[in-house]
């Protein structure tokens, strides 16, 4: 009986050497597969889609690629050349990659730990404004006064973030001077009345309003209100001005710098 | 005011200090006209349909940023350990107006007499906000317009006592049922499983024969926010309001 299998293709290539190629490339596909549904389905809540897809085609090919360069020499295909050649492309390639590649493994990272979403109110690197998309390789922000900001994933992630929206809520403050003359209790009983007329000076946790300091010009009122972070510069811009018009509708006044004078002899004032 | 479907003519409405009138200003182009204290809003209708004036769950006023809501008891609610206690309990809604016909449906006007207000429940890194009620319990469901009312069945699975001030309310899965000013939420059950949590379930029956359902919060959302198309070189798509 012929041995099919020992039969020379081409110089010393037997059937058997192509089979082996063959099936190799052949499970090295369905391994790849594998490995590339399971990607899927373990990362598919952590990764956007677009990431996602990009991360599965690198792992797939990869995996393929690996296996066929590994297998190749056995049906007479010499790779080191291509292996030198190889080499030098991958150092220069390596080189000229090192950004890119750092922007995506910081991407995946910045995916992972998810410092900020899509929406988030933010400000890193001197940037701040609003995240509107946040992509393998960079994040864009438009800035308060509508400008578009790229910022790559590496310096994101490097970066000291503060996310104004991180949280649910979000405190803020201000610091009301009255006059010495004035009823500091009254003042606060005006204040909490106007933060509890507001729908959006939250409940819980509650507002402080207290004396703070007697200043040089004025008894210092410290006032904090908690409000839902999505609203809160609304509404601190519109409390502090209802709040100055109901102190003053109280007869309270918020008063001008003033210095006292004392003259060491009597003043004398002539009236003409 | 009575809820439910009216025909498109000449209507005027009262509920506390906000009116509505309808009026017929040309061939099918009719006025919405609401007046309330803070204000007015106005505007144009044109085409045949229905006027569906529906009460909503409390989280659209002054603007939409939850779908929570908090009711705070007056009183609070001790209870044995595996104890069963039910109550009932109403909180405001606001009032919907809607037009509706052509197997469709448009929002225009949400409205309410009370002056909502806001809070946090749990932490400020991870609680929730939720449109904040104080609200009284009873053992008979007190009738006031413009509240729904609601009964509570609590379930003390812990080992201990328990003093129960508060209920947190996912509107998104809430159901309301209307008959004219008349207004029901599916009964909500509270089971205590710890010191610290419970779990709040709500049901989607009707509490009373013969109610209406009113529109879901998750339909109005999908309404509101429905998701926008891709639009192609030759047109322009209007995405952000017309």
């Amino acid at each position: 009986m012929i041995d099919i299998l020992s039969i020379n293709v081409w110089d010393d290539v037997t059937v058997k050497d192509v089979f082996t190629v063959i099936l190799t490339a052949f499970i090295a596909v369905i391994v790849a597969k594998f490995i590339r549904v399971n990607i899927r389905k373990s990362l598919k809540n952590v990764l956007p889609s677009n990431t996602l897809l990009l991360l599965e085609k690198i792992i797939y090919y990869g995996i393929i690629l690996v296996a066929v360069v590994t297998v190749l020499p056995q049906i007479g295909v010499q790779l080191t050349g291509l292996l030198v050649a190889g080499g030098i492309l991958g150092i220069v390639l390596g080189f000229a990659s090192q950004t890119v590649v750092s922007n995506l493994i910081s991407g995946i990272f910045l995916f992972i730990d998810k410092p900020l979403n899509i929406g988030d109110k933010v400000e890193l690197s001197g940037v701040s404004g609003v995240v509107t998309d946040i992509s393998v390789f960079s994040t864009k922000i438009r800035t308060w006064d509508g400008i578009y900001v790229r910022l790559p994933n590496e310096k994101v992630f490097n970066a000291n973030i503060q996310n104004y929206t991180y949280h649910t809520a979000r405190r803020f403050e201000y610091l009301i001077g009255i006059r010495y003359s004035d009823d500091a209790d009254r003042a606060i009983e005006v204040i909490r009345r106007v933060i509890e007329e507001h729908p959006f000076a939250l409940v819980n946790p509650s507002p402080q309003v207290f004396v703070e300091e007697l200043a040089d010009n004025s008894v210092n009122l410290r006032v904090r209100i908690w409000a839902p972070s999505d609203v809160w510069f609304d509404v601190k811009t519109e409390l502090l001005w209802k709040i100055k018009n109901a102190i003053e509708e109280a007869g309270i006044e918020i008063p001008f710098p003033q210095r006292v004078v004392w003259f060491a002899s009597d003043l004398k004032l002539e009236k003409k | 005011m009575k809820y439910g479907k009216y025909d498109l003519r000449d209507i005027q409405l009262r509920t506390g200090d906000i009116g509505i009138t309808i009026t017929e200003k040309n061939r099918k182009i009719f006025e919405y006209l609401r007046k309330s204290p803070d204000g007015e809003k106005r505007l144009y209708l044109s085409g045949k349909g229905n006027l569906l004036i529906e009460p909503f769950p409390p989280v659209f006023l002054p603007k939409k940023i939850t779908s929570f809501i908090l009711l705070d008891f007056e009183s609070d609610i001790v209870l044995e350990p595996s104890g069963t206690s039910a109550f009932y309990t109403s909180f405001p809604v606001e009032t919907g107006v809607m037009v509706s016909g052509k197997n469709d449906i448009e929002l225009l006007d949400v409205f309410s007499n009370e002056k909502p207000k806001y809070t946090l429940y749990g932490s400020v890194e991870q609680g929730i906000i939720c449109r904040y009620f104080k609200t009284g319990v009873g053992f008979e469901p007190e009738e006031n317009s413009g509240k729904a009312v609601a009964l509570i069945t609590i379930k003390n699975r812990y080992r201990e006592w328990v003093n129960v001030s508060r209920v947190v309310i996912d509107c998104s899965s809430l159901s309301l049922f209307y008959k004219e000013e008349k207004i029901r939420s599916g009964n909500i059950n509270m089971e205590i499983q710890n010191r610290d949590v419970a779990i709040i379930r709500t049901s989607e029956k009707a509490p009373e024969k013969n109610m209406a359902r009113a529109v879901s919060l998750k339909q109005l959302e999908a309404r509101i926010l429905a998701p926008k198309k891709i639009t192609d070189g030759r047109k322009y798509t209007m995405w952000w309001g017309y």
